[in-house]
């Protein structure tokens, strides 16, 4: 049984509970998350008018992607790395697929700005989990010397992850949710928890930065900073992202360099 | 690059009530913007025309829910003046902290609602919880948190005794607390901040679309109905104006959140020191003069112009200028050349009431008449 495929209700109880915390709120029960999901299950899906058939097709194939990611990063297969990235490329590829396929001017716009974001995210993403990988090892079996990728990647992640403040594609007071706008029903409810299985499989992937004993246990507290600096902050505009974005790749690229340099 | 044409409403999730905003884009940058108004009628003005006083008082009142007591206050005093009323000097220092009180949850909750549309939750939350308190003191001033109807013409219909008063002492401190804890969380974040340094409005451009209120008072203007045309107990009290010189959206918020301090200090003068004897002139008030008068109230978003005519014993014209409908004006100007992230931040600047603006008149430029019609 891959029960590991209920952590994604777990890290989202914790995203709301943080959150509430910090907004001097109670949050939601332990549950909440669990209901929420079969809620959206049982409700009416309502398509957009000019909808293609990629628009029902592709909630299922974001949810999948993003399962198989939660299995591949929890059990720590071999080739971890290597697979969840193309796990988060695929995954962003169908959100591209989905907002083009809805056809209304709010995906249009957050497609747009899901495409700046990517572009601007490029190098610094990736590199900074293939560069741990090429010195310690295409798996998520590193020394905590790993560890000093961890900032980069961290912040990496955050704006993969779509948290505040890189919430940008799908902003919900700007763009009315984005490139999720006209999602409803069973369709939202999969790739809400598509959304949530992602940042279980970031979390795990950049707690292994710091050895690979108690993996959940680190990538809870992991996310559980991620949630406190997005409640934190509010969301940058698109030019800032790209700004600050483009000076963490050139760190990012830096620092890759100079680590591989010292790497005989 | 083409042209995307996004609709800003009139169902936004940035947007608390219906009304439109076309903007056209050019990728994220903003070409051109207009807005429509009208999906709020009410017909208020119309029926107002149809009841008698005391029922077109409450139903002013419904105008707005956070202006509410602007509306009454301005209302009740032009038909005051119409019938020459002079009101005892306890119920103008009771209109006085309901008038202030508004302006308090008022301010807090555009100041929740600007962290919203920057997707600053956290600001939101504490705004808001902030304001529960200014509801609280109005419940126990009023008996209700919205649509505090505790005004009739010739005063008020509820007394403040000195048991409520302490009651609404000690909320009060609770407010100021929280009150200083989310202006903190506000000036110590430099990215709300950063957000919020568009929309620059200059005091020439202010005066030419002829803003009111704190977007006039974020632009260097000073004018404030309450030190203008002094009315309620606003000449005994010792209360400041900000003014700001910056005419970006953040100078707009410095001037609300410096209001909002001001009405805290003005609340505790206010409840120390009101003034003994009765807190109205009559009873139901049913048979009036006839006349026309002009009422200009400073409310929480600036000046609320009332223009009402006395038929015999009933209203007969009764006609309302809220201050967002002056300052609605101002924001294709403002919105030029920015993105498309700032478009809530843009409308959120100038603290909108839409359910107040919506009116409808109808010129006939032949006759040369003015008609109020139904929709």
């Amino acid at each position: 049984m891959a029960y590991e495929l209920l952590f994604p209700f777990v890290f989202e109880w914790i995203h709301r509970k943080i959150h509430a915390r910090v907004q001097m709120r109670v949050g939601p029960p332990f549950f909440q998350p669990l209901y929420d999901f079969i809620k959206l299950l049982r409700k009416k899906v309502i398509l957009p008018e000019q909808k293609s058939f990629l628009f029902c097709l592709m909630p299922f194939l974001l949810f999948l992607v993003n399962c198989v990611a939660v299995i591949v990063a929890y059990r720590q297969i071999q080739y971890a790395v290597l697979i969840l990235l193309v796990l988060f490329s695929l995954d962003v590829l169908f959100k591209v697929f989905l907002a083009n396929s809805a056809k209304s001017p709010f995906t249009i716009q957050g497609l747009a700005r899901l495409g700046s974001m990517k572009m601007a995210l490029d190098p610094a993403f990736p590199l900074s989990f293939l560069a741990p990988a090429f010195i310690f090892g295409w798996n998520m079996t590193w020394p905590i010397m790993a560890a000093i990728f961890f900032p980069i990647a961290f912040i990496a992640s955050l704006a993969e992850l779509e948290l505040s403040p890189f919430n940008i594609p799908n902003a919900r007071t700007e763009i009315a949710g984005g490139w999720k706008a006209e999602l409803s029903g069973v369709l939202l409810g999969l790739v809400n928890f598509a959304e949530d299985a992602k940042i279980v499989a970031m979390s795990l992937l950049l707690a292994s930065f710091f050895g690979s004993q108690f993996l959940i246990l680190k990538a809870i507290l992991v996310f559980s900073l991620m949630s406190l600096i997005s409640a934190a902050l509010p969301r940058f505009t698109v030019e800032k992202a790209v700004k600050y974005l483009t000076i963490l790749n050139i760190v990012a690229m830096a620092e890759v360099i100079l680590s591989l340099s010292l790497v005989p | 690059m083409p042209r995307v044409e996004v609709p800003f409403g009139p169902y936004h999730p940035a947007l608390g009530e219906p009304e439109y905003f076309k903007v056209v884009l050019e990728g994220e940058k903003i070409v051109s913007v207009d807005f429509e108004l009208g999906y709020n009628y009410r017909e208020i003005e119309k029926k107002a025309a149809m009841f008698t006083w005391p029922k077109a008082l409450v139903l002013l009142g419904r105008i707005c829910g956070i202006c509410s007591s602007a509306h009454t206050q301005a209302f009740a005093y032009s038909v005051e003046k119409i019938n020459g009323i002079e009101i005892p000097n306890r119920a103008k220092y009771i209109r006085t902290i309901g008038a202030e009180l508004e302006r308090l949850h008022s301010h807090l909750l555009w100041f929740g609602l600007q962290g919203d549309q920057a997707g600053f939750d956290t600001l939101f939350m504490h705004a808001w919880g902030a304001r529960e308190h200014a509801l609280n003191m109005l419940e126990i001033m009023a008996g209700k948190r919205i649509h505090y109807n505790y005004m009739i013409i010739g005063g008020v219909h509820r007394d403040i005794p000195p048991t409520i008063a302490n009651q609404m002492k000690k909320e009060l401190i609770e407010l100021t607390k929280k009150y200083e804890t989310t202006k903190e969380i506000f000036l110590s974040n430099e990215v709300m901040i950063d957000r919020l340094k568009i929309a620059k409005l200059t005091t020439e451009k202010a005066r030419e679309f002829g803003v009111v209120g704190p977007v006039a008072r974020g632009s260097g203007i000073k004018m404030d109905a309450r030190k203008d045309f002094p009315y309620s107990a606003y000449e005994e009290l010792d209360f400041k104006i900000p003014i700001q010189k910056g005419g970006d959206a953040y100078a707009r918020s410095l001037v609300r959140l410096d209001e909002m301090n001001e009405s805290i200090l003005m609340l505790n003068q206010l409840l120390s020191n009101l003034p003994k004897g009765k807190i109205s002139k009559q009873g139901l008030f049913l048979k009036s003069k006839e006349g026309e008068k002009t009422t200009v109230i400073e409310a929480p978003r600036g000046e609320n112009f009332h223009f009402v005519i006395a038929g015999k014993n009933t209203p007969k014209f009764v006609r309302v200028r809220p201050p967002t409908f002056a300052n609605l004006s101002a924001i294709p100007h403002m919105m030029k050349g920015l993105s498309l992230s700032d478009v809530p931040l843009v409308i959120s600047s100038i603290d909108p009431c839409f359910a107040c603006t919506d009116r409808v008149i109808v010129m006939d430029l032949n006759s040369k008449t003015i008609k109020e019609v139904e929709m």
